[in-house]
């Protein structure tokens, strides 16, 4: 019988093109789109010819001025595009646009910005670099005149790395901070099919649950047998989505595949009892608890650090409680602490806490729906 | 105009939800600008990493230099060197950065031969970058000195060393305008391009929440049936579409002020306004075409949070466009999303404004109006399909 619920139950779903579409289509999307957006993130190809004004101070020989016409990005592409005026002219070249920078050359080279970005962070480099090496070159040749000829400036040209990467360290990422929070976000976007459920059920808010409740069978029984349909629906997705992070975008979750299916399910089982509380909980119409719980998922979302990753920092360290009782960042930290750490502990206090926190909202749930009875709806 | 009368009778039963969404998304907004407005307050400096540094070398006179130099850069925080806690801090980014010094350094680096520093950092942070370059160039020039002046007390090495690398070039800010400006223009630019993000998010799930109530099958057949014809009932819906969303906008708006650290009105802010003004054309086209061609809620709520996250990520609401690759960029452009933070980043870098600037601004508004009116007109298409096929 229940097996018959349930199946019935699951057949309605997967019946639902229009829901079923969109509910398997959209996390792969979003996953996409944030592989787009952070792919490319940090590895700047693109690098263009900074166009910048000179001011010479020295007329007959000017180091600087060579220094900058020679700076090359890349064989043929030339760092810097000079215009050679004086500081008023170069003054309003900025001030319209016309100019990334100016700089004010002599004994102690200036440079005039118009804001903090990306160029004038690399001209700031630049100079900094050109002033300590022919520091450095006059010192040395100070000590000792005959440097030149032993191969000074070779040397100087030659820059080594000095640091190396700690091997085998598994990095604190920031990139996966969005894509753990994005997929924990989804598994606790069950919470709409939970919404939905109890929508379902309930005598006073749906017409099917004033069908439901009049017909001869368990109330809790059929409840649980929805529930176990809508949780194998978005499990589907879950795991469609996973499948198509791990294995097309290559997104790193460390080796403990097992246990992140465990987190994924039970992220989603959270979710099914968040979205069944706020039905429960909220007496209002259905629009009114749909806006609710997106609201409540959304913050989770952002607190974990799905659309900014540093506020998932700001709240472990300003905030850690509110870490605790969101959904959405637990099951992020514990896919987190798959990846980054050796010992499992943080699984298992993350997965307690959530596991604790589902039973107090499926007790209110169970507390909410049981023995309802309506003399007139 | 009973079908804008209509419109607004619906939008009021279901006034709590839009006011709750609301809120969330403008507080999600606020909390994420004032964050990223207090990290960056425009002024030109070095920030500190905090830095770990474990010395498992002796105290040479090299690593002393070394590290005196290096506090420039770095603050030095003390942590237990436990394995377990030094990976938590890394986590929590209570460090940056872990240099350790190998057993040997001094001796071997002395002598020549290659020798590495080890480190744990944030990978690819750009604090992770500050404290290599400082490690790399004290270094490199430590390696020519001693090759080209092998005789170098290692005293004074250091103060050689400080010497040529202490002297920072200065860099001034030439803007011909108060502090207060740029920080105006700077709050209102990462406001705006958020913005973006909860215009999309919002309008859609307002627009659709009361969109749905029209559609239902006899309720269209029923609009069929009377007197009105299609083209003066969809006129109507779409201006009480946009009668509302201009509600919205102009909250956002006022909240915006409300907010912002530096109540400053000028031309820039008129300007963004303007931008967000047609950006919501945009989204409401995209809206209205959602609206009247998806029924399923559930639907409709995934589609929300799909199309506005998918936008504001590659479009650069929530990262800058400078760091979005070439290709994203090019596919962002086929959204009206990249062109709205265009020109808002266009606007915010103004000082003054003359016939070029706005000209560029203006073919940035003009490519938002186009995708508007390219929306609109599938959204009329579909509507008109559906009336003649009344399912």
């Amino acid at each position: 019988m229940s097996f018959s619920l349930y199946i019935n139950r699951l057949k309605c779903h997967i019946r639902n093109k229009e829901n079923m579409f969109w509910s398997y289509l959209f996390p792969i999307v979003l996953a996409s789109c944030f592989f787009f957006a952070f792919n490319n993130l940090w590895t700047i190809d693109s690098f263009e010819t900074i166009k910048i004004a000179y001011v010479s101070e020295m007329v007959e020989t000017d180091p600087l001025k060579q220094a900058l016409n020679e700076a090359k990005v890349s064989e043929g592409v030339s760092m810097f595009s000079i215009t050679y005026s004086d500081k008023t002219k170069a003054s309003t070249l900025l001030e319209e646009g016309e100019i990334e920078a100016y700089i004010v050359g002599g004994e102690n080279p200036e440079l005039f910005v118009k804001e903090n970005g990306m160029n004038e962070t690399i001209m700031k480099s630049f100079l900094d670099n050109y002033r300590s090496v022919s520091s450095t070159i006059g010192t040395i040749l100070a000590y000792n005149p005959n440097a030149i000829n032993e191969g000074l400036m070779q040397d100087l040209m030659q820059t080594d790395t000095f640091v190396e990467e700690q091997a085998d360290m598994k990095k604190p990422d920031a990139m996966l901070v969005y894509f753990y929070a994005l997929l924990a976000f989804n598994c606790i976007f069950a919470a709409n099919w939970g919404l939905v459920e109890v929508i379902n059920i309930q005598a006073d808010q749906s017409t099917r649950g004033a069908r439901v409740s009049v017909s001869p069978i368990h109330k809790m029984k059929l409840f649980l047998c929805n529930i176990a349909a809508a949780f194998t629906v978005h499990t589907g997705s879950i795991l469609l989505l996973l499948f198509y992070m791990n294995n097309i975008l290559k997104i790193n979750f460390g080796d403990q595949f097992v246990l992140i299916i465990i987190t994924c399910l039970i992220g989603s089982i959270a979710g099914i009892a968040l979205g069944a509380t706020v039905g429960i909980l909220v007496r209002k119409k259905a629009s009114v608890k749909d806006a609710i719980l997106s609201a409540v998922i959304m913050a989770g979302g952002f607190l974990s650090g799905m659309m900014y990753a540093d506020m998932k920092y700001i709240i472990a360290t300003k905030l850690p409680i509110l870490g605790f009782i969101n959904p959405v960042n637990l099951v992020a930290d514990t896919l987190y602490s798959l990846y980054y750490y050796d010992t499992n502990e943080r699984f298992y206090l993350n997965m307690a806490i959530l596991g604790l926190l589902t039973v107090l909202m499926g007790a209110v749930s169970y507390a909410g729906l049981r023995r309802k009875t309506y003399a007139s709806i | 105009m009973q079908v804008f009368k209509t419109y607004f009778k619906i939008l009021k039963k279901n006034l709590t939800s839009v006011i709750i969404f609301g809120v969330i998304f403008i507080t999600i907004t606020l909390v994420i600008t004032l964050t990223m407005f207090h990290e960056d307050n425009g002024q030109f400096s070095v920030k500190k990493v905090p830095t770990l540094v474990i010395n498992q070398d002796t105290d040479s006179n090299l690593v002393d230099g070394f590290l005196t130099y290096l506090e420039q850069y770095a603050t030095f925080v003390d942590i237990e060197e436990d394995e377990e806690i030094r990976r938590d801090a890394l986590f929590y980014r209570k460090v940056l950065y872990i240099l350790t010094i190998p057993e040997g350094f001094t001796e071997d680096f002395l002598a020549g031969n290659e020798i590495n520093l080890i480190k744990e950092t944030v990978p690819d942070s750009v604090e992770a970058m500050s404290v290599d370059t400082a490690v790399n160039n004290y270094l490199n020039t430590a390696k020519i000195y001693i090759k080209h002046n092998p005789d170098v007390d290692l005293n004074k090495l250091g103060d050689f060393i400080q010497q040529d690398l202490g002297t920072e070039t200065k860099v001034t800010f030439d803007v011909k305008q108060e502090d207060d400006t740029t920080a105006a223009h700077m709050f209102n630019s990462f406001y705006y391009n958020y913005l973006g993000y909860i215009i999309v998010a919002c309008f859609i799930a307002g627009v659709s929440t009361v969109m749905l109530s029209f559609h239902g099958l006899d309720i269209r057949r029923k609009h069929y049936a009377a007197p009105l014809s299609s083209r003066r009932f969809n006129i109507q819906l779409i201006n009480a579409n946009l009668a509302f969303v201009m509600c919205y906008l102009l909250v956002f708006i006022i909240a915006g002020y409300v907010f912002s650290p530096v109540k400053l009105i000028d031309l820039n802010l008129v300007f963004m306004w303007l931008n967000a003004f047609v950006f919501s054309l945009a989204a409401l086209s995209i809206s209205y075409l959602i609206g009247i061609s998806v029924k399923a809620k559930n639907a409709v709520q995934a589609l929300s949070t799909m199309l506005s996250l998918s936008l504001a990520f590659i479009s650069g609401m929530f990262v800058p466009q400078e760091f979005l690759g070439d290709a994203v960029l090019k596919l962002a452009s086929f959204t009206p999303s990249y062109w709205y933070v265009r020109a808002n980043n266009t606007i915010a870098h103004i000082n003054n404004f003359n016939l070029d600037n706005m000209g560029e601004i203006f073919g940035y508004m003009a490519i938002q109006i186009g995708f508007a009116a390219a929306i609109i007109s599938i959204a009329l298409v579909v509507s008109k399909r559906k009336r003649q096929m009344a399912y």
